[in-house]
């Protein structure tokens, strides 16, 4: 009850006229950004922050959380329309969001993820509103073999990944591009000791290879490369626009429960610190495929493929934000910039912060709800616009990808060694395609490695070696167990079935 | 081909500014600060700071620009390449800057440019969680001492402020650098966390990364690593308990190393003058940093005497390349 009266303080701070300018201007701001593949929130709100020394904190703040979810937004746009995915939580949105716009249905992939994202970022928000302390206070209890076995559990689902939507291929050439991600994600520093590993002297990969970088390369540049040495002689348009814009009754039955199940996954994994966006994207694509009644439409357009990854990432978003108002903990580097923006304003977020400052903290809590309502008013008829992109011929299209994905990729840290990755990794990419390797595992690898590698050697540094750790753990237990049966399933019923034929083929 | 293009062009615009400086050399009306770190990052807070402490005084071109990666040494490394002979930039560092070519081979160190002025910091300070049963810092020590390995001790990453700290604790204590069980972190917001759930037996970093949670009595402070005791803080200093060591996590400026002295001294005066602004005060107090404001000369000696300890402690981890 006490919440709910401070909430309507914070919408009497967050209606007024001058500070819904701000929300709008933050929104927009953030939607562009999110649209460009390469500049983020992060670097975004560090520019902003020394020119908005004048304005009150709470106008600040409102625009700076616009900003970080407009972003969230605008990250589907590009993934969908051109299969180049401008940060780590939108990758799986382009497998079936680009299937999507392939078969003429991008506007409904447009609008199942905004609308997607308004629903599960609401329900973010209101998770932020009611639960943050008490969710922070029980991720706090997580500790390192539980964060092991949670990925463990992830890189466990990539197996139902493996075989390739388009055909062709086999399992192993599945197994085989998951490896090459894990094997991608070892170069760069030890993280226990800080010793280079593969970086050949080259001081670009002493951080290892950008996520972001391997992503654009393998879906842009190398199905561009595909695309246009297949067909790329023919000057029509890429993607025939078909039929009414708008999802359909079955699309509207197929999106909401994903939505929903994606931000009930996305919100916690979120809040929890070190949880991302990337592992909840990753667990609701893979139980929206367990759970359709059409699997074998994933990766050739299924719409709930896109609706649920969506509402994890923008749920995810919001959960993000847990940690950091509800006991200053920045977890995220968008996070971090936020935390020196209160800094600037001699400001602490944290419990004590709701107590000094509640007008700030609750303006700020309810400026998101307000914003998440403008991103969809300024998304869903943008979506018109947007898929025009599509009709151009596809010689434009391609060239158009091509430059954008280099750009965003330069962009992202400014330097030309990861031009020269992604252009490796893109003609990889090509060859990958040309033969039938899948390429999400490859991806999956990538982020999955050193997030396993580093929580396992921390665990195994604070148990002294001890490898009971994981199973003495219950939440670690669990999630291993879990990942356990997510492989043991497939090989059981796969040994259970061919018995039968090998006995009749003895009495025969 | 570019390359060579581009040096040409480098030149041409060092000689034309050459030949149109002497008119206005001495006075600053724009700066470009080159930052070893993303958005956000330690150095990048202290790069913005210094662009709002500009601002207040009236220099409006500012423009910061951030290079990650590399430990640093990329942005060392595009300073070198792209700033020779100006006179408006500068390039952010910190103890990170310092320690990083100690650990692993890169192709340049900071003894490639001209270290200016030491600016700003904070003294690592060490805590635990509030309920821990480690009563103080000679508890933890004796810990320590009876059974390393159990004494799980959580800072950043590896080669970091914190591990070089805690592996000098340990030699005062008479104890090696490798017996220090040393868990690196990402960030400090991961630090903080390792501190609470009680995976970290006890955790390092700047004071403002853990005030909130003292505050909120979740942590507590055991010792700081400053020569006095800090003003408001509730906790000793590693000397009053017999461990000399001061560590301090500083931000410094370095220029060009092809300046001459008096575009670099230019360049030394504003920062002099910065550092004794009002609004740069207001900015460390808001922020919780000391002022720890260096010249040239011995911030060059205070770089030299760092880089040498560091290499001494990271030779014994066994992490020192060179």
């Amino acid at each position: 009850m006490e919440t709910l009266t401070l909430l309507a303080q914070g919408f009497a701070v967050a209606l007024t006229p001058g500070n819904l300018i701000w929300s709008i201007i933050g929104v927009t701001l953030g939607t562009a950004i999110g649209v460009l593949p390469g500049i983020g929130p992060a670097t975004t709100v560090a520019i902003l922050m020394p020119l908005t020394v004048g304005l009150p904190p709470v106008s600040a703040f409102i625009m700076f959380a616009g900003i970080y979810y407009g972003a969230q937004y605008g990250g589907s746009t590009t993934s969908i329309l051109l299969n180049t995915p401008g940060e780590a939580g939108s990758m799986m949105t382009a497998v079936d969001g680009n299937a999507m716009a392939r078969r003429g249905r991008g506007a409904q992939a447009l609008a199942t993820a905004a609308i997607g994202s308004f629903v599960a970022g609401t329900i973010g928000t209101i998770g932020l509103t009611f639960a943050a302390p008490l969710l922070v206070e029980i991720a706090l209890k997580l500790t390192a073999p539980d964060y092991f076995a949670l990925m463990v559990l992830s890189l466990a689902t990539v197996t139902t990944m493996l075989s390739n939507p388009t055909g062709g291929g086999s399992i192993a050439f599945g197994i085989a591009s998951l490896f090459f991600g894990l094997l991608l994600g070892t170069v760069g520093l030890d993280p226990q000791t800080g010793q280079a590993r593969f970086a050949f002297g080259v001081p670009e990969l002493l951080d290892g290879i950008d996520t972001v970088v391997v992503a654009v390369g393998l879906f842009a540049i190398g199905e561009t490369l595909y695309m246009a040495a297949t067909d790329g002689g023919k000057a029509d348009s890429m993607h025939k626009l078909r039929g009414s814009f708008w999802m359909s009754r079955e699309d509207w039955s197929r999106s909401w429960k994903p939505w929903l199940r994606g931000a009930l996954i996305g919100f916690p994994i979120g809040a929890i610190p070190a949880g991302g966006s990337e592992i909840p994207t990753v667990l609701s694509y893979t139980l929206e495929k367990k759970l359709s009644k059409k699997p074998e439409e994933f990766g050739l357009g299924a719409i709930e493929g896109v609706a649920g990854p969506e509402a994890a990432n923008n749920a995810s978003a919001a959960g993000a934000l847990s940690p950091l108002l509800a006991l200053g903990l920045p977890t995220s580097s968008t996070a971090a910039v936020m935390l020196a923006a209160f800094q600037q304003y001699g400001l602490r977020p944290g419990p004590l912060l709701f107590e000094s400052n509640s007008s700030l903290i609750w303006g700020l809590i309810a400026s998101l709800y307000i914003g998440n309502v403008f991103l969809l008013v300024l998304n869903l008829p943008m979506v018109g616009v947007w898929v025009r992109l599509l009709s151009l011929p596809k010689p434009w299209l391609y060239g158009g990808i091509l430059v954008l994905s280099s750009l965003g990729v330069y962009s992202l840290n400014g330097n030309a060694v990861d031009l020269v990755i992604l252009w490796i990794i893109g003609m990889v990419g090509f060859i990958m395609r040309v033969i039938g390797v899948p390429i999400v595992p490859c991806v999956l690898g990538l982020i999955l490695g050193p997030l396993i590698e580093q929580q396992l050697r921390r665990s195994l540094a604070i148990s002294q070696g001890d490898w009971t750790v994981f199973v003495t753990h219950p939440v670690s237990a669990f999630f291993l167990l879990v990942a356990l049966a997510f492989v043991a399933t497939p090989i059981i019923s796969s040994l259970r079935k061919p018995k039968p034929q090998s006995a009749v083929g003895m009495t025969r | 081909m570019t390359f060579t293009r581009r040096t040409a062009l480098t030149a041409l615009a060092a000689a034309f500014l050459l030949a149109v400086a002497p008119a206005q050399a001495q006075t600053i009306r724009s700066l470009d600060i080159t930052v070893p770190g993303g958005p956000g990052s330690g150095l990048d807070q202290a790069a913005r700071g210094i662009e709002e402490a500009l601002r207040a005084e009236g220099i409006n071109a500012v423009k910061v620009n951030n290079v990650p990666g590399g430990g640093g040494m990329i942005a060392i490394s595009q300073f070198v390449t792209t700033k020779e002979g100006n006179r408006n930039a500068v390039v952010v560092q910190g103890a990170g800057t310092v320690f990083f070519p100690l650990t692993n081979k890169t192709p340049v160190t900071l003894a490639d440019v001209r270290p200016l002025a030491r600016l700003a910091g904070e003294y690592e300070v060490i805590a635990v969680r509030h309920d821990s049963d480690v009563k103080d810092f000679k508890d933890l020590m004796a810990r320590f001492k009876a059974n390393p390995g159990s004494v799980a001790w959580g800072g950043g990453s590896p080669g970091s402020t914190e591990n070089i700290f805690f592996a000098r604790l340990a030699k005062i204590a008479g104890m090696t650098p490798k017996q220090v069980n040393f868990i690196p972190h990402p960030n400090t917001g991961e630090v903080v966390v390792s501190a609470l759930n009680g995976q970290a037996t006890v955790v390092g970093g700047g004071l403002q990364d853990f005030k909130t949670q003292i505050e909120a009595k979740k942590l507590r402070l055991l010792a700081v690593a400053s020569p006095e005791r800090l003003p408001d803080v509730d906790a000793p200093t590693l000397r009053e308990l017999g461990y000399d060591v001061v560590f301090a996590n500083w931000r410094g400026v370095s220029v060009h190393k092809s300046l001459d002295d008096k575009s670099a001294n230019a360049l030394a005066d504003l920062f002099a003058k910065l550092v004794k602004s009002a609004h740069w005060k207001k900015i460390l107090n808001d922020r919780g940093w000391l002022d720890l404001y260096l010249p040239e000369q011995p911030y060059q000696a205070f770089i030299a005497d760092e880089t040498r300890q560091a290499r001494e402690i990271l030779t014994e981890l066994g992490l020192a390349t060179q």
